[in-house]
This record gives structure tokens, sequence and C-alpha cells, in this order.
């Protein structure tokens, strides 16, 4: 076999090994607050994001909320204003001077700009339908294709950024915006770009909470993967970007992009995680490194029983028992499609740092879950990590990241 | 002139350079179309709509999961049985491609939210996400490979393009591109936006693929691109990867105005194309969108 060649482990494909990706900024907003500092703090200190909902919920639960100023946007761009908008415009701010430095060393058509959301302008929509149930009119200001529609806010980054390269939207639910990690590396390696601005942002709205408590998924209190009383996962919003380049000064980079369907259940995961494990397994042959050259996984760890069980079943098949595991969503809640960037920009952060966060919530974990769950913040001794991504549709992702 | 083709150049683990977008990038392998008043490749082809006006089946989703799909979701499944002749579905990647997703779904549900008290569905929220179609179609088929979902607007159909050419560069062999919208509920789209359902779907083979397989540059040749050696199923039609061009102009397609708004109509303007052994570039837009286009060549009978 040519050595720069990997047998996929889904298709049994002979894929050329491909150089890797280089993070070279990327900011995050939640309930933890917004940027790297914000979140370094609140991760240091083991302080969750998550408070109980008041308000007119026929249920209790808990939600992470994004408690900054949102300014409204431009005037030129007043017709896409929706909350998650606003969010996705105050993170181009946060990433500062980080973007027309993109722009000058690349061009604007060599940036791409792929983003991932599951619920898009759904607050403005669920407001709107509300109005219009309540007087039989949509408010003059609701637009449902520039404020609703899930490629609403391609022309709003666009407009901000300057970048003019390809653009989309991925929503494939909670996979969301890990997906276009694969997308940009897969064009980047074709030479249709250079770099790319990545990421996404999901909000909150009672659509959502009385969805997941329909299903039997919600939590009533802050939520607490991977431990025995775990009972389901609490919603959070929030939305993070990350630029990658094919070289540059990096903070860390990505190897790899597992991709993979269960095949299986359109809102159940498979029982023993054979999709997950199959995109694990994926993105380590893609960047040809053994499990053990992995030093720490931040988990997708809802907090619901189903989830965490098949997840570290996966885990244990392709790592054993011993690489330290956490899952973040009892810090921030869990951002649906914008869940997987955020965690690979905190996965990126634990290799920066040198140490791997608490899983918030974790103890005592469920007997049944027989992998290295950290309980105190753990020292990172090697330069590799994963972060998973896990959705309804059975959609998996597995983000593999290397130290700079 | 005959050149290498962007699928070959990247295997010394270097990154590449940019493809020349003259270069035939994918072959379409085969193509379905399902709208109301075309519910198939021949009735678009004649232009001739069905009277009354067809229901989706989603025949190629199981009984038991058939009876909750969206009719977004059937139309996409009757369009990829008519298009998959040559796919091996339990094997082959899929991008879906669509501006709106369920938001037939949506509207039901806020609908229940809405209602007093307040009770969703949980079946219909857990079917209400973008990548319904495409988790439905890999548990029909059982496959466990990659398959997502996106939306551009009315650049939707270029981007599903874009991705599937992405991945087939990343050494898959076949892909599916499924592009399909529904523009309502009704209480939430304003009467000159509405979309009539339509799904439109291409099977998409890498060149490297086809034995032996070399192709002419569409730039020197535009009418004579070959498929030297090649010995299994003839392509219906070789694409290039999609470039900007504002020259171009959306075709005229003899629809009715409400499939012509759709923001994947653009798969209809390529579907026109391919059925009409039509060269050249094909605006991959209503006429709404970024001017992407892809250029068309037929391969020489042997």
């Amino acid at each position: 076999m040519n050595p720069l060649t990997m047998t996929h482990p889904v298709s049994n494909l002979q894929i050329p090994t491909r150089p890797a990706l280089w993070v070279t900024h990327y900011t995050m907003c939640s309930a933890l607050g917004t940027g790297r500092p914000a979140h370094l703090a609140a991760l240091a200190a083991e302080r969750t994001g998550l408070i109980p909902v008041q308000g007119s919920l026929p249920f209790q639960t808990a939600c992470g909320i994004v408690s900054c100023e949102l300014p409204a946007l431009p005037p030129a761009l007043a017709h896409h204003d929706a909350r998650i908008t606003r969010l996705i415009a105050h993170l181009v701010a946060d990433l500062g001077d980080a973007i027309p430095q993109t722009l000058s060393r690349w061009g604007p058509a060599r940036v791409g700009i792929f983003v991932g959301t599951s619920t898009a302008g759904i607050a403005s929509t669920e407001a709107a339908w509300r109005a219009h149930v309540a007087t039989g009119a949509l408010p003059p200001e609701y637009d449902f294709a520039a404020q609703h529609s899930y490629g609403a806010i391609i022309p709003v980054i666009r407009a901000l950024t300057g970048f003019a390269g390809p653009a989309f939207v991925t929503s494939t639910a909670c996979s969301s915006s890990a997906k276009v990690l694969a997308s940009a590396t897969r064009l980047i390696h074709a030479g249709v770009i250079d770099a790319a601005l990545v990421g996404g942002a999901d909000t909150l709205c009672d659509l959502t909470l009385h969805g997941f408590h329909a299903l039997g998924a919600l939590s009533a209190t802050p939520c607490r993967p991977f431990a025995a009383t775990r009972d389901g996962i609490s919603i959070g919003e929030g939305g993070g970007l990350m630029l990658v380049a094919r070289d540059g000064e990096g903070r860390a980079r990505v190897l790899a992009v597992g991709e993979t369907n269960d095949a299986h259940h359109i809102s159940a995961p498979h029982p023993e995680g054979a999709g997950a494990r199959a995109a694990m397994q994926a993105a380590l042959a893609i960047a040809g490194v053994k499990p053990s050259d992995v030093g720490h996984i931040n988990a997708h760890g809802t907090g619901t029983i189903l989830n965490d069980r098949a997840e570290s079943q996966a885990i244990e098949a392709v790592f054993g028992r011993d690489v330290p595991v956490l899952s973040t969503k009892a810090y921030t809640g869990h951002m649906l499609g914008a869940a997987g960037v955020i965690e690979t920009a905190l996965t990126v952060m634990a290799l920066e740092e040198g140490w791997i966060p608490a899983s918030l919530g974790a103890g005592p974990v469920d007997e049944a879950i027989t992998i290295g769950i950290v309980h105190t913040r753990t020292r990172l001794d090697r330069g590799l990590a994963m972060t998973n991504s896990l959705a309804f549709g059975g959609s998996n992702v597995s983000v593999l990241l290397g130290a700079a | 002139m005959t050149v290498s083709t962007c699928n070959t150049n990247n295997d010394n683990g270097k990154f590449p350079s940019p493809c020349p977008p003259s270069v035939p990038a994918a072959a379409i392998m085969g193509l379905g179309v399902w709208t109301p008043d075309f519910p198939g490749l021949s009735a678009w082809m004649s232009r001739t709509p069905t009277t009354p006006p067809a229901h989706p089946r989603g025949a190629l989703v199981p009984p038991m999961l058939r009876r909750r799909i969206s009719p977004l979701t059937a139309a996409m499944m009757d369009a990829l049985a008519e298009a998959s002749a040559e796919a091996d579905l339990a094997g082959c990647a899929a991008v879906f491609a669509s501006a709106h997703g369920e938001t037939s779904v949506l509207g039901a549900l806020l609908e229940q939210l809405t209602a007093a008290p307040p009770a969703l569905s949980p079946i219909a929220f857990a079917s209400s996400v973008h990548n319904t179609a495409s988790g439905l179609l890999s548990i029909a088929t059982h496959n466990r490979g990659l398959s997502t979902s996106l939306a551009a607007g009315h650049d939707t159909v270029a981007a599903g393009f874009i991705e599937a050419l992405g991945i087939l560069h990343d050494g898959a062999t076949d892909v599916l591109v499924v592009a399909g919208d529904l523009a309502e509920p009704d209480r939430l789209v304003c009467p000159d936006e509405r979309a009539s359902l339509m799904a439109v779907v291409f099977h998409l083979r890498a060149l490297h693929a086809l034995t032996d397989t070399e192709v002419d540059d569409v730039s020197t040749q535009p009418d004579s691109p070959r498929l030297m050696g090649h010995d299994g199923p003839q392509p219906l039609a070789l694409l290039t990867w999609p470039v900007r061009d504002l020259t171009i102009s959306p075709p005229t397609l003899g629809i009715k105005e409400d499939l012509a708004r759709s923001p994947c109509v653009g798969a209809l303007n390529l579907a026109d194309a391919v059925t009409r052994r039509s060269c050249g570039p094909v605006r991959l837009d209503g006429g709404a969108g970024d001017a992407w286009c892809t250029t068309l060549s037929f391969p020489r009978p042997r």
C-alpha cells in the first residue's frame, strides 16, 4: 500500500492522508461569556453557566443563556436582524484584526464560509408566529427568508468580513458546526480555497425546550453527563467561529474529521455507539495515528441515559478505558448546532493550556460507564485530542486536533 | 488536448493548485426529477403536466417510517429512486441541499406550541431537523457512510455540488446530490415567496472511478470530451467545479411561477441541460443567487 494512503473504515476506500489545517484564530460565546478568556476562567473555576429558567414554561429546566448584549446589525443588514445573526456578528467583531489579516493574506475569493446551525432563525420565527396567532398578521419587520432561513447567516458574514469564497450552512442537527470543519478541510485540500471561516450558532426558544421535553430528554436540573443520577440534557445557546488555513501561525492543527451515520434511528443513538465508534476510527485512520496517541476526548456527553452509555461504549471500543474524557455540557448546556465548534474550541484550548477541565457534575459516575471520566483538572500529557458530536438523524462527527 | 483531472493531482501529501474550472470534475451517472406536475424524468422531459398533480410516495423509505415523512422528504426519496439505478445506495455518499428544509414540519410544531395547552409531537420534533431526509436515507439503505445536509439560499444547489465534488476529491467514488425545497408554511411565507414542492437528484461519480479515464479540456474542445477506455455504464454528462459567471443567464424552463421561484430551481436548470445534451455553462440558480455555474460536456460514443 502507498504509505500516503489509508483505508477508510466504513467505505474501505484507499484515501490519501492529508496535511493538517491550522486553526489560526477562534472565539466563542455561550452562557460562560464571550471569548477564550471567559471560557478558560469558567472551566478553571469549575463554574457552570446553567441557571434555572424562569417564565412561562409548564415544566422545570435549566438553560445556558447568553447574557451579554448582542448589538443590532448595521443598518444595511437590518432586514437580517435576528438573535442568531446578532450572535454571529458579535463573534465576527470579537475576532477583530484576524478578519482583515486573513483577507489580506489569502484574498477574498480564496476564503470560504462554512457555518452550522440546527434551528436557524427560530427565535424570530416563533415570536412572529405568536404575533400572527394573536393579531392575524406577522410583525412588519419579520422576513422569513432573510431572518429564519438557514442561509440567512451567509450574507451577514459576507458583509461583515469581505470573505467571498464558497459559502454554505450545514444543518445536521447537533453535529452541524463540527461537520463544517470537514467541508473546509475538503475544499482546502481540493485547492478550491486556502482558508475558511467555520463555526455555527443556535439560539434558545420555547419550541426547542418543549420539543426536548416531549421527547422526555430534558432534565429538570442542570445536566450531569455520565453521572449515575443523570436524567437528561440542559439546553444552551451559543456560537463559535474559527479561522482555519492551509498554513500560518497556528494555535492548533485540525488533523482529521471522521463522519459517519448510525443508520439506526432518527432520534435515538445506536445502542452500542457503532456509528460514533466508526467516526472516531475514521478520524484516526485519516490522520494515520494510533488511539494511544490521543490524550483527551471532549465527548458529546449530553447527559441522557442512552447517549452517554452508547458513546462511552464507543470510546472504550476504540481507546480503551484510560483516555481522559470529559463533557463540557454541564458548563454550557447543549448548544445543539453550535456545540461542535464550541467544543472544538474548548479542545484546542485544552491543548494550548496543557490541562483538561473537570467533567462537571459527573460524579458518581454510572457504573455501566467504565471509561476514564476526569473529576478534577487533569494534566494533558499528549499532543492530540478528539471531540465528538453526535446528532439526530444518526449523524456522527469526530474531530481530531493536534497541538501547534 | 488531454489533461489530467483535478482528482488525480493530490496524492503526494501536498496541497494542490486550484482546480482548473474548465476541466470536468465528475460524471453524472443518474438523474431523477420529482414535482407535483412532473413526477418523473419522462414527464419533465416532455413538460407534460400530470393531471391531477401527483403526491410523492417516498417509496425508498420502509413502510413503518414512510407514514410520517414530510412531502419534501417523500419527493426527495422518489427522485432518489429514479436517479440511483447505477448507485450502490448502501455505500454511496449523499449531500442533501435545501434552502428551507423541513418547514412544513416546523409549521405543524408551531401550531402545537401555540395551542392551549401546548403539546408537541415528539416524533414531529425529531423529524423537524434539516437532516431528516439524510438520516432516513441512511436508515432505509443501511448506509453508515458519509452524508450531509446544507443550505445557502438561492445558491443552495451550487453549494450542494461544491460539497459533493469535495467529497469525491477526498476519495469517494460516488455521491448523490439531492436538491429540493418546499417554501411554506403559508402563515410565515409571503405569497410572492411561496415555492412549490420539488426535488431533483444527481448521481455523481468521480472520474478516477471510471476505468482508464482521460478527459479533454472543455475550454479548448467544448463539444468533444472523450472518455477513453471506459467500459462501464456511460455517464449522462460530465460537469466541472462550479465557478461564478455573471455573464450566464438562467434558462427559460417553461414552468409555473411557483416552481420557478424555488431556491433549488437551479437543479432543474441542470436537469434540463443534461436531458437536452446542451454543452456549456449552466447557471445553478434562478437568477437571484450569486451566478454559480457548472460547465456541462458530453462523452462521445466510442
